[in-house]
């Protein structure tokens, strides 16, 4: 028992950073408890929304919730510590100053994060094409979107950006539209070649009855006529069909003799 | 009803297994006894509803009641049959499977494409008709939506369930009626996509 009071006296009387013992001890336990609960009611927090929000809303309910009782228990903790909070504020303000320009970038990233929930330009598995990016939005960060490409290279952008973007969303409607361009040979019948195109369009099954597809003369362009052949497709299988069409319309231009043509120069050499 | 041999379909079986082989397609089926049926269905594919457009559009006079026949797709899925329990093969499309828009790109809905006639034809389904132009005006129908969450009626020909055709000033409701006379639906056949018994034709008929 006296040992113990000895121990007790020993904590009380060695002080560490000008604070005693005890105090750094109690300001751990408080920060504990803090992550503790805040993970706790973070979790809560994740569960009641899980019905109220999207998978976007609720990880940011989640991460708000968290922080908010992290940061309170921080207050709390600095404040056993004897961390005078109006003495702080003449340091806070130059501090604030200070922080204010190095986390500009940050801030504006979690400001637009938080816009970007309530705007929903795009969500968690849409195709998108941003700035030239082209590929799934695998994650919603608060600070930034990561998106997959094709090629499988993840790429993280900034909200900030991301919000300041032209965002090209390819799943946001159930049909997307196909364009192809083919060449033929000037000395082919165009109503001929429109023809064989439109039996193949019409034989492939993902190309919508409505909207109707088009195909017209586009360019008489240097080596060919150019036709153009807009057809719209379900959106997840908007690719295959464009990659199944294009073969099945060479195909059916070869098999009716109707020539693709390639780019020609004539050289004349000049005699001396 | 439909006979195995008629779609190419090869059954190979081998003590406690079986090798289905169509079209390229082969699949190995391990199980004993197990019986390979063919069951008409109306295949969704990647839309959950139906679209038939008429050939003729179908002219009504203000206030009259009509009842006809008309054309619908159905397809025929194989399916390996063991203790009332059952798993697909795969579907073989009966007729040419088209999708379509309908309504507008931003809120339209796709829909499995058929065009319809009027009466009975081989290789295709009926549906029972009755439409009720409730209007003063006259009406032409082009064609018809609605979910295709039914039950197949069979005897010697695939049927739908009849369908009421209400034109009004909301304008034309699809709703389903019940079993064409004196066939009972199979069990089998539904396919539930809801409670929707309803559809009302928002962007033109």
């Amino acid at each position: 028992m006296i040992e113990l009071m000895d121990l007790i006296g020993e904590i009380e009387s060695k002080e560490i950073f000008g604070r005693s013992l005890s105090a750094w001890i109690l300001f751990l336990i408080i920060l504990i408890i803090g992550v503790s609960l805040a993970k706790f009611f973070s979790h809560v927090a994740w569960k009641w929304s899980k019905k109220r929000l999207d998978k976007h809303g609720q990880d940011l309910f989640k991460k708000i919730v968290y922080y908010f009782i992290v940061i309170i228990f921080v207050m709390m903790a600095l404040g056993n510590l004897g961390l005078n909070f109006s003495g702080l504020l003449v340091a806070g303000g130059v501090l604030g100053i200070v922080l204010g320009f190095a986390s500009q970038t940050v801030v504006s990233n979690l400001i637009s994060g938080i816009f970007m929930y309530f705007d929903k330009p795009l969500k968690i598995g849409d195709a998108v094409v941003i700035e030239g990016i082209e590929g799934i939005v695998t994650e919603i960060k608060i600070l930034s979107t990561r998106i997959r490409t094709w090629d499988g290279n993840l790429i993280r952008i900034p909200n900030e950006k991301l919000f300041n973007s032209i965002i090209e969303n390819r799943v946001s409607n159930q049909v997307r539209r196909i364009e192809i361009v083919v060449g033929i040979a000037y000395r082919e019948e165009v109503d001929h070649a429109i023809n064989v195109i439109k039996k193949v369009v019409d034989d492939h099954r993902y190309v919508l009855v409505e909207p109707a597809p088009l195909i017209f003369v586009n360019e008489l362009g240097d080596s060919s006529v150019n036709l153009t052949i807009k057809v719209w497709a379900p959106n997840d299988y908007a690719y295959q069909t464009q990659i199944k069409l294009l073969k099945m319309i060479k195909q059916a231009l070869d098999k009716e003799g109707i020539e693709i043509p390639f780019p020609q120069r004539d050289i004349w050499i000049r005699k001396k | 009803m439909f006979d195995i041999k008629k779609f190419g379909i090869e059954i190979e079986e081998d003590r406690e297994r079986y090798i289905y082989r169509r079209n390229g397609i082969e699949k190995v089926v391990f199980g004993k006894k197990v019986i390979f049926d063919l069951f008409p269905i109306v295949s969704s594919g990647i839309s959950d509803y139906l679209q038939l457009r008429f050939k003729t559009p179908l002219v009504i006079a203000p206030g009259d009641k009509i009842k006809l026949e008309i054309t619908a797709p159905y397809d025929i899925e194989v399916r390996a049959l063991k203790q009332k329990k059952w798993i697909s093969m795969e579907t073989i499309y009966i007729q040419k499977e088209k999708y379509t828009l309908y309504g507008p790109i931003e809120s339209g809905i796709l829909c499995r494409y058929f065009e319809s006639e009027i009466g009975k034809k081989e290789d295709t389904a009926v549906l029972n008709l009755r439409i009720e132009n409730q209007t003063k005006e006259w009406h032409e129908i082009n064609k018809i939506v609605f979910p295709a969450n039914f039950h197949l009626y069979c005897d010697k020909k695939v049927y739908y369930p009849s369908l009421d055709l209400i034109l009004n000033n909301l304008g034309l409701t699809v709703s389903k009626s019940g079993a064409p006379k004196g066939l009972k639906e199979i069990e089998r056949f539904i396919r539930d996509i809801g409670a929707q018994k309803k559809y009302t034709m928002a962007w033109g008929y």
